[in-house]
């Protein structure tokens, strides 16, 4: 029998025993479940600190396919977690008076076509459009045309169908998926304590934080240490004082005020965001109420305004008070710094537009693991979790500030100002090759592909004056009755798929309606 | 019908660049473009350069230029290829074989090299990896076969290249050239006519004039088309001399290759010979004229990098023109195969083309820094950590990413990806273990599978790939049998 290396290896001094992370909410009891399916047999103990009398903001309650793969590495059984959560299906987002007002679209989860001759297919759809064959771009995406119509089912998974390779995600409430996700967690023998936190020590020499002192008087220690206490980023920033950089010259909404109502009609399997004069409203459909939201430039409105105009924007009654916050958009210097890793709004905060701020907590949790230190916290793990995580935010950014300079709207202050905005060179260069020929610039790591990129410029009236030559080499006649195959195809499919609210109950859902 | 300005497309030099450029053009594009290819009458030395081994891409790259595998394997005298294996390599003498391959298994999603490093021992060092890997055994055994689809099979792994010769693979281009609507102008480049740097045409030899919207560069860089360039990246002078001695028996599946970074030979079996190409750095020599005469079986000699910016105006050199990197690794020909499908992809539709050359630069850019940092991850890591000097930015660059590379390897056994990189995660892993570099650590989530289990596993493994690659044929065997199938198939068309 060979001697195996971790034997050896035994008794290594350098191995984190302890991590403690600073806060509840989605990013801390996210954290915990994510390590503590990953560590907590390996001799890692986990402890939350949290506690009742610090709220939570909860604000991100749709989500992007890929908390799918995190419940799935979890080992969570969807069911029950939709059950748990009172989950409703998401095949994508619908804007509305995005690009001006009166329009709306889709941005799903998927492509629309497949390549045609290793040429992507919205070139052909952008031939025959320019030719005067119009068709929504939309029609040729099975998600959209099932969403529409308020239907959904699980993909089929063919890769080599497109509509059955498309994904989808979940709208929830986050309270009850933080929820769930805690007792997860303590079932993995994840402590949790109730305290609040008084006074943070660092080491002298390394700068580390060596412990915490809570109101009670508890003193933990602890090697690494994970701040998900929000905003304030407790560790990250009023410890360590990292820095954070500011965003707001490109993404200026500052605020947001939250209601939770009562739901009218279908429970819809998407979620919607609405612009507005100062901002964009937000409306989240789960199995027994709706979450709603306007995020705002507070340069344009007041706060009572906003949340005056949200209460006369209700489909039902509301449930709650409503909930302002105040943010900054952008992300701290460094997520990763010393022994201490920022994840959730500790980190960053980017508007809900795009559902992302859940799926940068499940990023920053998948490169911890990966990156996952010794006491020694070398340099270049250090480095490498921060251009990762840099990547994304940066990525993200863009894509979301693309929401609000692909538009025509006039019709107010904020808008005026985006018309005239000077834009990243990154998201500039990538508009131009976009108008210029319908060239959809791609990267490798970050979440929004070109697919997502097409759904909001064409869904934005952003349409470009010509499309790949390729696309010329072929039968005008053949590629249109392609494409009118596609369309077909895809409302016969959509005929079959069962309601999304009847589908939920399948799940054991108990729908309002 | 047509959304563009662009009618005129002339090809300059019919090499292997300018071959697979011209056809590439003409099944891409309708008819109401017209292609002009230019037969700079030269004898395309430099196309050496392109190497002798192909990546798995070849395959369906020139699928899409509608050139199928039983055509070149008919008409050329291209054999299979499972990889290199590096025989001795630098001072530390590494061996391995550097294999293509589908993703090893990820066990409990860790990926496979951790379960190595975790049951290394101090005693016989770090596991290796080549057992686990379909190919590797395949390629040590000199056997070869087409993957399997039944995903029980260890075949389903394997993936496979060409040993080829570009100027055998050229020739069967032209031929299909023959077919197409392509006009074809012999003659020499005397001149260029610009007006505000945009080339309105070129003069000939013969005394023809060119006229065109758009050029493909695809000369050796010593064109009258434009300016010579500075190279980015790795530079260096590198004299390749090849030998070539017929052979009617295919002795191995895949390329040897020993020597170091600055001087190394390889050996290929073609199906009719065996090729001998030997490379060396002769940067520091500085009577290159007198000791290595160029043009003459002497050698050739090239100046190694890669432009800043390829695509100027209404010019985009493509090929040898705008790159040469060293062909120890099968990077030139993985990047020629990027150039022409990112041209493309950006061709142009006005003659303002100011987006797509931007564009165009900036993947140009991004992949050859990748492939280059690649193909200095075959130099010792010493010397890789210590160097200071640095020709140009890029080059400094190339080494910042791979020393992180490397770092992250070294430390913890992570393979450091960046965007939309040529070579893969498989090729990465080999490349470090294969140089020696060992992580220091495996991720802890390794643990998680029970000791029994993984060595049961791996055994599993090991097994399947060795009873697999016990009764593949050899690679002559199975070359033989398939072309005589191949020809008798034509034969009865």
């Amino acid at each position: 029998m060979q001697s195996i290396k971790s034997q050896e290896k035994g008794a290594n001094v350098l191995k984190i025993k302890k991590i403690c992370i600073v806060g509840g909410g989605t990013a801390g009891w996210m954290t915990a479940a994510g390590l503590s399916n990953k560590f907590s047999d390996l001799g890692i103990s986990i402890e939350l600190v949290e506690s009742d009398k610090i709220g939570t903001v909860g604000v991100g309650e749709a989500t992007l396919p890929h908390i799918r793969y995190f419940n799935n590495s979890l080992g969570i059984n969807e069911k029950e977690f939709m059950l748990a959560t009172r989950a409703t299906f998401k095949l994508g987002i619908e804007f509305c008076d995005w690009g001006k007002l009166g329009d709306k679209y889709l941005h799903p989860f998927g492509d629309y076509g497949m390549p045609i001759h290793n040429i992507e297919y919205h070139h052909f759809w952008l031939r025959l459009l320019q030719k005067g064959h119009k068709s929504r771009l939309c029609d040729h995406s099975f998600p959209v045309l099932a969403a529409e119509s308020g239907k959904f089912q699980h993909p089929h998974g063919d890769i080599n169908k497109i509509g059955s390779n498309y994904g989808y995600a979940y709208q929830f409430d986050s309270g009850l998926y933080a929820k769930f996700l805690r007792q997860y967690s303590e079932d993995r023998k994840v402590k949790r304590t109730e305290g609040l936190v008084t006074e943070v020590f660092q080491d002298s020499e390394s700068g580390n934080i060596n412990a915490i002192l809570l109101e009670d008087g508890t003193n933990i220690e602890s090697d690494l240490f994970i701040d998900c206490s929000g905003f304030r980023g407790l560790l990250i920033e009023q410890k360590l004082k990292t820095g954070y950089e500011d965003w707001s010259n490109w993404l200026p909404c500052n605020r947001a005020v939250a209601v939770q109502c009562e739901q009218k009609g279908p429970s819809l399997p998407y979620t919607r965001a609405t612009a507005r004069k100062a901002g964009w409203q937000w409306r989240i459909p789960l199995q027994h109420r709706t979450g709603n939201g306007y995020v705002y430039w507070d340069k344009y409105i007041s706060d009572d305004e906003a949340a005056h105009k949200l209460l006369n924007t209700l489909e039902g009654d509301p449930l709650t008070e409503p909930k302002q916050l105040y943010f900054k958009t952008g992300k701290r210097k460094k997520l990763w710094k010393k022994n201490v890793v920022a994840i959730g709004l500790s980190g960053g905060f980017m508007e809900p537009l795009e559902s992302t701020s859940i799926h940068l907590i499940q990023e920053g949790i998948t490169a911890l693991i990966e990156l996952f230190p010794d006491k020694s916290f070398h340099k270049s793990d250090i480095q490498e979790y921060n251009r990762r995580m840099d990547l994304n935010f940066d990525r993200v950014r863009d894509f979301l500030l693309l929401h609000y300079v692909a538009t025509q709207r006039d019709d107010s202050e904020m808008w005026k100002f985006f018309r005239n905005m000077m834009l990243p060179s990154s998201l500039e260069d990538k508009l131009q090759a976009w108008l210029n020929r319908g060239y959809l610039t791609r990267y490798e790591h970050g979440v929004f592909h070109p697919p997502s990129w097409l759904a909001v410029m064409a869904g934005q009236n952003l349409l470009p004056n010509s499309y790949d030559p390729r696309a010329n080499n072929f039968d005008y006649d053949t590629i249109k009755t392609k494409l009118d195959n596609l369309r077909n195809e895809n409302k016969i499919a959509v005929n079959k798929t069962p309601g999304h609210a009847s589908y939920l109950k399948k799940f054991g859902a108990s729908i309002v309606n | 019908m047509n959304n563009s300005s662009i009618k005129n497309i002339i090809i300059c030099g019919n090499g292997l660049a300018g071959a697979l450029s011209a056809l590439a053009l003409a099944k891409a594009l309708p008819k109401t473009t017209n292609l002009t290819l230019i037969d700079t009458l030269c004898a395309h030395e430099k196309d050496i350069f392109f190497g002798n081994i192909t990546s798995a891409s070849t395959y369906a790259f020139l699928l899409r230029l509608g050139i199928s595998e039983i055509e070149v394997l008919t008409q050329s005298n291209t054999s299979f290829s499972l990889g290199t294996h590096y025989d001795n390599w630098g001072n530390e003498r590494n061996t391995w074989y550097q294999c293509q391959h589908q993703p090893l298994p990820v066990l409990q999603g860790v990926m496979f090299h951790h379960y190595l490093t975790r049951i290394s021992t101090k005693a016989q060092g770090h596991s290796e990896i080549g057992p686990y890997i379909m190919s590797v055994c395949a390629a040590k055994n000199g056997v070869f076969a087409h993957p399997s689809r039944d995903p029980k099979n260890p075949l389903k792994n394997i993936e496979y290249g060409y040993h080829f010769q570009p100027r055998e693979l050229r020739r069967l281009i032209n031929k299909k050239l023959d077919d197409l609507d392509i006009n074809i102008e012999k003659g020499t480049i005397k001149s260029a006519e610009k007006s505000n740097g945009v080339i309105q045409s070129l003069t000939l030899s013969t005394g023809a004039t060119i006229c065109g919207d758009f050029f493909v560069d695809c000369t050796d860089g010593n064109s009258k088309i434009q300016e010579k360039l500075s190279m980015l990246g790795n530079n260096r002078t590198l004299k390749a001399v090849e030998h070539t001695l017929p052979s009617k028996q295919i002795s191995g599946s895949c390329r040897e290759l020993h020597g170091s970074f600055d001087n190394w030979t390889s050996k290929i079996f073609l199906q009719d010979k065996h090729q001998t190409l030997s490379i060396t750095d002769v940067s520091d020599k500085t009577d290159l004229d007198s000791e290595y005469p160029t043009n003459n079986f002497g050698g050739v000699i090239v100046n190694t990098g890669f432009a800043e910016k390829p695509w100027k105006q209404n010019c985009l050199r493509l090929g040898l023109s705008a790159a040469i990197l060293s062909p120890i690794t099968p990077a030139p020909i993985m990047l020629l195969q990027k150039d022409i499908e990112r041209m493309l992809e950006l061709i142009p539709i006005s003659h303002d083309m100011k987006i797509e050359g931007k564009e165009y630069n900036r993947r140009f850019k991004e992949d050859y820094i990748h492939a280059s940092t690649f193909e200095n991850a075959l130099q010792s890591t010493q010397t890789i950590i210590q160097k200071e000097h640095f020709d140009n930015k890029i080059e400094k660059l190339i080494y910042d990413k791979l020393k992180r590379k490397i770092t992250q390897f070294e430390s913890r056994g992570v393979i450091l990806q960046y965007d939309l990189e040529p070579f893969n995660n498989e090729d990465w892993t080999q490349i470090h273990l294969g140089m020696g570099r060992i992580p220091d650590r495996y991720d802890p989530l390794a643990d998680k599978v029970e000791e029994t289990q993984l060595i049961e596993t791996l055994k599993n493994i090991k097994l399947g790939n060795k009873l697999t690659s016990d009764k593949m044929p050899p690679l002559n065997k199975y070359m033989t049998g398939l072309i005589k199938y191949l020809r008798d198939q034509n034969e009865k068309i």
